[in-house]
């Protein structure tokens, strides 16, 4: 069976299911590192099989590089939000041992997105996902601020499934068949594309736009951002996006791929829109974690401009940009998360003010990300936007390279405002200690990363080009 | 070993200014001054060791290589170069050493040592570089030093107005200079010096066209290059800095307002003198411009009452001389004035700074006096720097400057006679401030405060030296170094690096000026001495004043500098305000910023608030933008692409 990975993380999942009752003190800790250490036996299995290709199960799923990379991408962040999660100090209603099992179900679901190849294998692993990430966000249920996020994220998404079906529906009443295969086969044979079969795919792409959060569709995203608690904030903005970049790419460059004329311009428009929204609406956010949201659907418009050529470079510089969206992502969070006031955890970006007296390292670390998120050179965020900007610009989309630029220039000024107010202005309360030490530790390697990655970018541009060759290799 | 000679005096900045806070400011003055000894004798053997016509060029480095222009870091060693490197070395050891004494009581006094390395280097890279723009950088270098050193007290209110207006004024000069390189690179196609001086034969007659109007191609860069040289040089029109520029430090206008940067022009004419010969009509200019420097600086000078103003005036017009020997064609002479003017010139300098120094910073004229048993050897000291300004026989001016006055005479400009008489008034106007000023500092009864009376004294052995050592060079300079410059082997020495004007040889100007004209010159310094001596000492109490209340507005214009600062004031600098100021609030701020950097900073907040009201956190509005956003995207696709 090369469907190894994803059997062995539910099998993890039940044993470790089946002993947590009888786990009296400290449940959640103990839970967390199995948990940790499923995730971590799982990435070998994964890695053993990256250059294995197969179809599986009768085309439901794909093995192959791309999705293998991938998935070790999501275990990796993953991991690394339950390790935050483990070394930080948490709210009360977070200790408990579900949690890390519930991420640990909705990485199963993420894992067999990646390997999709049939619509109603996507459709149910979108489902299980979305299901674990539903429990997520309401997870603290006495907050009030939880509960409601948790209303908005079940009802939107399951907008979004409705959507979703919607859409394969009129595409399999057009080609007869839900097999990626089948429908790649069916747009070569045709000699005109049925408008139907567009329509289909506009509701499909909107329903994964709901997932990403690319605006127009991203109204949830600073709501249950902000409501959510931070750390599974945390996970909402990394491994999710990944998955559904997974399916994004796979769906449209492989049996979508003959009518790139027709879905690219809709990705355009999602991606500009994206970038202009994300880029606005943070100005005048005074919580940090609603910025984060904004932030987020700003770098997914980014992301999403690399999609428009449907090539092997645009999707290789796509893998990178969310290699160091991720670290930079994780990186800002792990601040966040550490941000605490009497034991609680506060969010404004007053709160980051005069950080550097402080915490000069740790501030200096965060500034790190802060410039990368914002794209300065030589820090990663700028490897990526150049990378995505680059391919743009060959394709001759040069409207959407100045768009690009110039929301990133608006972006780039709240960014670079929380640099000012953490070095530059006058601490107004005193935050806890950042005493953890694990915490600054990792800090440390994501900023140091962003730093020198400067110095290694081939590693990730052949890692990713080799990568993506695979993803061609089926057509 | 030229290498070291040039490149000491940088690194003696760097040491001055890297560790300034780790060790005494003694030890580190020590080591300055020390190795700009040792630089000053590399260069001595470096010249020892270069046979005459013999030329080195120490490649660096390539600098810039950009199509047709090729430049390198080059250092460029010749008997022209290496002599002038000698000069600034030599001066600038001795000023170093006094400055050492003189600067004792300032806190900065390291800082100060390091800017004057770094002068020394910059100044160093100037004469030595073998290409034009390794020399701009030079010229640039010595200018943002000068501006540094002027404004060194920068708690004065007027140091910093003079830094500043010396900058701009050089600015000017800069400009033109620049322009010059620009017409350089576009006729010749090469900056480097030695590849111009060559290839200009084959450009004599190549014209620019501008604007329909056809211009010799060559005058246009001589009088640029001259432009360049009015700025740093400070010649009539562009001097206007050189006498605020006193605001600085002593030693600071020792060194580089008297012997070294402001002859940077005159070096750089003398570099490009085969370019000069080449045009006659820039050469009149040159005339031109340095008489009337020379008359209206000297002219200016005998109404001055500040010690350091007379002496820099006195700088300015002994420029004018040299100018005017470059007009002249005779180069060598103006060379040979520029040697030893540096010499006589810091000395007098240095001297008015131990005057000062002894008057407890006093620096009006009219409130010394008497001084000359109190300080003997500083008195000694500025009389022989004195007889050597005026050309007195045997001193050292004596040999430069009566031979321009010479050579003037039997140029082959038009008017020639008239530019003589004009050099030879100089003298008589030279003859009366330095006399005059003699007089005041030295002679007569003292017209201080007691306290200042009480606290005279002689100044520390450590800048006295200095003075001893260049009043000998002011002494027997011209004498023993006189016929390196002018007689019959001068051709052989001088051929390779300069145009060599015949006439400059002792057997032709005696057989061709008449014994009258030679005579002038003295005769005019015993007239305006003699005029001095009576007005000062006899009739001090009765034609003075009468003149003073007759002749008064001869007095203000004269006083006020030809009234050349409010005119530039009035014509130049009172529109360019207000011109600024419009531009500044009526374009810039109400125009271009309002639309441009805060327009769109205040549309990007007002649309930022529209997203941001946007989410108002009520479910069915998202639930209602996700439908609106699907229909569309569909209806987009249907009716639009």
């Amino acid at each position: 069976m090369i469907i190894i990975p994803e059997i062995f993380l539910s099998i993890g999942f039940l044993l470790i299911l089946f002993i947590t009752p009888f786990i009296k003190i400290n449940a959640h800790v103990k839970v967390g590192y199995f948990t940790l250490l499923i995730i971590f036996l799982t990435q070998f299995f994964v890695l053993k099989d990256i250059f294995l290709f197969e179809e599986i199960f009768n085309g439901f799923f794909v093995i192959d590089s791309f999705g293998s990379f991938l998935k070790s991408i999501i275990l990796i962040s993953a991991g690394l939000v339950i390790y935050f999660y483990l070394i930080i100090k948490n709210e009360k209603s977070l200790l408990r041992p579900e949690f890390s099992l519930v991420i640990l179900i909705s990485i199963i679901g993420m894992m067999l997105m990646v390997s999709a190849n049939n619509l109603l294998s996507l459709f149910l692993s979108m489902e299980l996902q979305s299901l674990a990430l539903y429990i997520l966000v309401s997870f603290s249920r006495e907050d009030i601020n939880s509960s409601e996020a948790g209303v908005k994220y079940f009802v939107i998404g399951s907008l979004s499934t409705c959507i979703f079906l919607f859409g394969s529906s009129l595409i399999y009443g057009l080609v007869g068949s839900t097999d990626f295969s089948n429908i790649s086969q069916f747009m070569s044979d045709q000699y005109s594309i049925p408008i139907m079969l567009i329509v289909g795919l506009i509701f499909i792409l909107v329903s994964l736009s709901l997932k990403i959060s690319a605006a127009p569709f991203h109204m949830w995203t600073p709501d249950v951002y902000q409501g959510a608690p931070t750390i599974v904030t945390t996970f909402l903005s990394t491994a999710p996006k990944v998955a559904v970049f997974a399916v994004l790419i796979r769906l449209l460059v492989f049996p979508f791929g003959e009518i790139i004329v027709d879905w690219g311009k809709i990705v355009i428009i999602l991606s500009i829109s994206s970038m202009i929204i994300g880029s606005l609406g943070a100005l005048k956010q005074t919580d940090l974690k609603r910025l984060m949201a904004y932030s987020t659907i700003n770098h997914i418009g980014f992301i999403m401009m690399g999609l428009v050529p449907g090539s092997e470079d645009g999707i290789t510089a796509i893998s990178i940009y969310l290699i160091f969206y991720l670290t930079m992502n994780l990186g800002a969070f792990l601040v966040i998360l550490n941000m605490q006031r009497d034991q609680i955890n506060v969010t404004s970006i007053k709160d980051l003010s005069g950080l550097y007296k402080n915490e000069p390292i740790l501030a200096a670390c965060f500034a790190v990300i802060l410039f990368s998120m914002a794209g300065i050179p030589p820090l990663a965020g700028f490897i990526g936007k150049l990378l995505i900007l680059n391919i743009v610009i060959d394709n001759n989309l040069f409207f959407l390279a100045i768009i690009a630029v110039l929301t990133s220039v608006i972006a780039a000024f709240y960014y670079i405002r929380l640099v000012k107010s953490i070095f530059f202005d006058p601490p107004v309360h005193d935050l806890d200690n950042f005493s953890n030490s694990q915490s600054k530790f990792l800090l440390s390697i994501l900023s140091l990363f962003n730093l020198t990655v400067i110095l290694y970018p081939q590693f990730f541009l052949n890692l990713c080009a080799s990568i993506t060759l695979s993803l061609f290799a089926l057509k | 070993m030229f290498f070291l000679s040039i490149f000491l005096p940088l690194l003696s900045f760097f040491i001055c200014v890297s560790l300034k806070d780790f060790f005494k400011s003694q030890q580190l003055s020590f080591i300055s001054c020390s190795l700009l000894f040792m630089a000053s004798v590399c260069s001595l053997l470096s010249l020892i060791g270069l046979k005459i016509e013999e030329e080195k060029v120490i490649i660096l480095g390539n600098w810039i290589s950009s199509g047709s222009l090729d430049l390198n870091w080059a250092i460029q060693l010749n008997l022209l170069t290496g002599s002038m490197v000698l000069m600034v070395n030599f001066v600038s050891t001795l000023i170093h050493i006094y400055s050492v004494g003189y600067m004792n009581k300032d806190p900065k006094n390291i800082l100060f040592m390091g800017y004057i390395g770094l002068f020394t280097f910059f100044m160093l890279f100037l004469v030595s570089s073998s290409n034009l723009v390794q020399l701009f950088l030079g010229w640039e270098g010595v200018g943002l030093t000068s501006y540094l050193l002027i404004g060194f007290w920068n708690y004065k209110d007027s140091a910093n107005k003079a830094a500043l207006k010396a900058f701009i004024a050089n600015r000017v000069g800069d400009f033109g200079l620049l322009l010059a390189l620009f017409s350089i690179f576009i006729i010749f196609g090469t900056l480097n010096i030695n590849e111009i001086m060559v290839l200009v034969n084959s450009h004599v007659d190549t014209y620019f066209e501008f604007l329909g109007a056809r211009i010799h191609a060559i005058t246009l860069i001589c009088i640029l290059l001259f432009v360049g040289c009015m700025g740093k040089s400070a010649q009539f029109g562009l001097h206007v800095w050189l006498p605020d520029a006193m605001e600085g430090p002593t030693p600071v206008s020792a060194l580089i307002h008297a012997a070294t940067m402001v002859t940077a022009g005159v070096f750089l004419l003398i570099i490009m003198s085969p370019l000069l010969e080449a045009s006659s009509f820039s050469r009149d200019f040159i005339l031109i411009i340095g008489s009337i420097t020379c008359l209206f600086a000297s002219s200016v000078a005998i109404f001055q009452n500040d010690i350091k103003r007379i002496i820099a005036y006195s700088t300015c017009s002994q420029l004018g001389y040299m100018f005017m020997a470059i007009g002249a064609s005779a180069y060598s002479a103006a060379y040979f004035h520029l040697l030893s003017h540096a010499f006589f010139k810091a000395l007098l300098f240095l001297g008015a700074g131990c005057v000062i120094h002894s008057m407890s910073d006093e620096q009006n004229i009219k409130k010394m006096g008497g001084l000359f048993n109190k300080i003997p050897l500083t008195y000694f000291t500025m009389l022989i720097g004195s007889f050597s300004l005026l050309g007195l026989p045997f001193f050292s001016g004596y040999y430069s400057k009566d031979i321009i006055i010479e050579l003037l005479y039997l140029s082959e400009s038009k008017f020639s006679f008239y530019f003589f008489l004009a050099s030879v008034l100089g003298v008589l106007f030279t003859s009366i401030y330095s006399v005059r000023l003699l007089i005041y500092v030295f002679h007569g009864k003292s017209n201080s405060d007691e306290k200042v009376i009480a606290h005279i004294h002689e100044s520390p052995m450590i800048m006295i030296i200095p003075l001893v050592i260049l009043s000998s060079f002011a002494v027997f300079f011209g004498m023993f170094s006189q016929s390196f410059f002018f007689g019959s082997d001068h051709l052989d020495n001088w051929s390779q690096l300069m145009h060599i004007n015949k006439k400059v040889d002792e057997f032709y100007i005696y057989e061709n000026v008449p014994t009258l004209f030679r005579k002038l010159p003295l005769i005019m310094i015993v007239i305006g001495s003699s005029m001095c001596f009576l007005l000062y000492f006899s009739f001090r109490k009765s034609v003075l004043p009468f003149f003073k209340v007759n002749f008064s507005w001869i007095f203000s214009f004269f006083k006020n500098k030809w009234y050349i600062d409010e005119l530039y004031e009035k014509l130049i600098l009172r529109p360019t305000i207000y011109l600024g100021k419009g531009f500044w609030k009526s374009i810039d701020k109400d125009l271009i910023d309002n639309l441009g950097p805060d327009g769109i900073s205040r549309v990007i907040q007002s649309f930022s608030l529209v997203v941001s009201r946007l989410q108002s956190g009520y479910l069915y509005h998202y639930v209602l933008s996700v439908v609106i956003g699907l229909t569309l995207l569909i209806s987009l696709y249907n009716y639009i692409f």
